[in-house]
């Protein structure tokens, strides 16, 4: 973790990689600017999927505004072709979760191949999956 | 002019229903290429093709994808239907059960296609496994050789019948569809009852079972040991019954020659002085129960003793066996004939009362009179009976009282000279001429 200068008015920005090791305790303390920053997705979420926070190239990626998809129930109300033994279930079976899936995600109507993370830390209220290109 | 804001919105809501949309959805080119496709869609075709990011529909899926593509330049119209749910089977490593996937694909323009793509795997292993249990029991209902299977309406009509119910009851199907079972019931008062105690059983308790002999199609019968179900209707009403049947025949012959050999007098085959007791107290019950008479014949062998030391053991035997047929040919069959041991024979008449009995007597007694048998000599050996008759009364209302006071007329019959019948205790005794004994 790096503090760079001048990222947005808030001034600080909390910098990570789609792969960096303890990803899941950056993702907690950042903010919206960290995570709009990135040049990944990250779509957090409490423990029962609802969103909580839905980063700005996730957004982009998706062709949804963030005001329309935080609160909503993600693997059921947003992206239900996540829910299934691959993602979602992974998410309920364990309490302690880190690890990186080949997946497809329809991106502006087409098929894409994309790399997930689930990151589910041991001591946090919140759950995030990461999305990258292939 | 629509504010650009709500284009925004409206395009962001059509994607988010794209996106929940529960089936796959696609728009193709003419050769296949995929233009658009739901999240629904690309999750199918990702299970199947080797390649996450499905490029041409008709080449990431193998063979398939060459059918599709087959069925789709088979299409020689601008547009139109060029399959509506096409079920293609993948047997893929990591499932268990093939993935079903349906899918129907529309020409909407020479150079556009439309496809529903729908994992449909789920119900067509509910159709598989319907069929499958359809054809097991299909296979139980027309293979078993042991079983008539036959099923009835709510009002006892036959609607089903399996090859076993042809074998074993010798009629075809067409010829007892739609008609009562009753008429593969014996023609016998019985059968009615019968009937009703099984289905009243069934319908109390679910099911039923029943024993006793049915009818075919020729003049012959079977025993069956049958179990009669009732056929529930889903809200709980009774649909109809299912009968299954077993040929028991053999078992109740040798069951019936078991009962025999214990009830059965050896040399006569009449019944035996345990199994004529044990009727007749039966009898004697029903008699005190009802209002129709009962009477009693005792019989006995004239002079026995001067044809077994004329003629030897063998013809005695010969003169009984010889009797005994002739008192069964005389009296009918609910009648109960014995031997009661030596010369002494018994018939049991129910609904008879003493005249009916003096009747019967005089029938044997004329039968056995005009009997011949042939000693080892080539003689031929001549006997005759007395008979005593006594109907079963308030003061004689037990086995051992109507025995003795037949007993006590039999005396009477042969004090007054043999070949004849005397009936107990009846003031209008009637004796018949004396002839000569054997």
């Amino acid at each position: 973790m790096r503090r760079l200068n001048g990222g947005t008015s808030r001034g600080v920005v909390l910098c990570m990689e789609f792969s960096d090791a303890n990803i899941g305790e950056v993702l907690a303390r950042a903010d919206e600017a960290s995570l709009d920053a990135l040049d990944f997705g990250v779509i957090g979420m409490q423990r029962d999927g609802v969103v909580t926070s839905y980063n700005a190239y996730e957004s982009r990626m998706a062709g949804l505004s963030r005001t329309r998809v935080m609160g909503k129930h993600f693997f059921t109300e947003v992206a239900p072709c996540t829910n299934n033994f691959l993602v979602a279930s992974r998410f309920e079976e364990c309490a302690v979760l880190d690890e990186q899936l080949p997946y497809v995600f329809t991106v502006r109507m087409r098929p894409r191949a994309v790399e997930l993370r689930l990151v589910k830390a041991h001591d946090s209220a919140s759950q995030y999956i990461l999305v990258r290109p292939r | 002019m629509i504010p650009e804001h709500d284009l925004h919105e409206e395009h962001e809501a059509l994607l988010e229903f794209v996106y929940l949309c529960p089936v796959g959805i696609a728009q193709l080119g003419a050769n296949g290429s995929v233009e658009m496709m739901n999240p629904v869609g690309a999750r199918v075709l990702m299970e199947i093709a080797a390649r996450p990011d499905i490029e041409n529909l008709f080449e990431s899926l193998g063979t398939a994808g060459l059918e599709l593509r087959a069925l789709a330049q088979g299409m020689t119209a601008d547009q139109g239907t060029i399959c509506e749910a096409h079920r293609i089977s993948f047997e893929l490593p990591r499932r268990a059960t093939p993935l079903t996937v349906s899918f129907t694909l529309i020409k909407v323009s020479p150079a556009r296609l439309m496809a529903v793509i729908a994992d449909v795997s789920v119900s067509v292993e509910q159709e598989r496994g319907a069929r499958r249990a359809e054809q097991r029991v299909r296979a139980v209902f027309d293979g078993v050789r042991d079983y008539a299977i036959f099923s009835l309406d709510r009002d006892y009509r036959i609607d089903t019948w399996n090859r076993s119910a042809e074998r074993l009851f010798g009629y075809p199907a067409e010829e007892v569809i739609g008609r009562d079972y009753l008429m593969l019931f014996p023609r016998d008062p019985s059968s009615t009852v019968r009937h009703e105690d099984v289905t009243n059983g069934a319908i109390a308790g679910g099911w039923a079972e029943d024993e006793g002999w049915w009818a075919r199609k020729e003049t012959t019968r079977f025993w069956g040991s049958s179990v009669v179900s009732v056929v529930e209707e889903p809200d709980g009403g009774r649909s109809g019954y299912i009968v299954v049947t077993r040929d028991l025949t053999r078992k109740k012959r040798e069951e019936d020659d078991l009962r025999d050999a214990a009830s059965k007098d050896f040399l006569t085959g009449l019944s035996n002085r345990r199994a004529f007791e044990e009727t007749a107290r039966q009898e004697l019950q029903r008699w005190q129960r009802g209002r129709e008479p009962l009477s009693l014949l005792m019989i006995d062998a004239d002079h026995f003793k001067r044809v077994n030391d004329a003629h030897g053991h063998g013809t005695g035997d010969d003169v009984l066996r010889a009797l005994a047929r002739a008192v069964q040919d005389q009296v009918r069959e609910l009648d109960v004939a014995a031997r009661l041991g030596g010369e002494e024979f018994v018939v049991l008449l129910p609904s008879t009362d003493a005249v009916g009995g003096r009747a019967a007597a005089e029938r044997i007694r004329t039968c056995v009179e005009a009997l011949r048998v042939t000693a080892p000599d080539g003689s031929m050996v001549r006997f005759t009976v007395s008979i005593g008759v006594a109907e079963a009364t308030r003061d004689a209302a037990s086995v051992e009282l109507l025995l003795q006071r037949a007993d006590d007329a039999l005396y009477e019959a042969k004090r007054r000279g043999r070949n004849r019948s005397v009936v107990a205790h009846a003031v209008d005794v009637t004796d018949t001429p004396s002839r000569v004994a054997g």
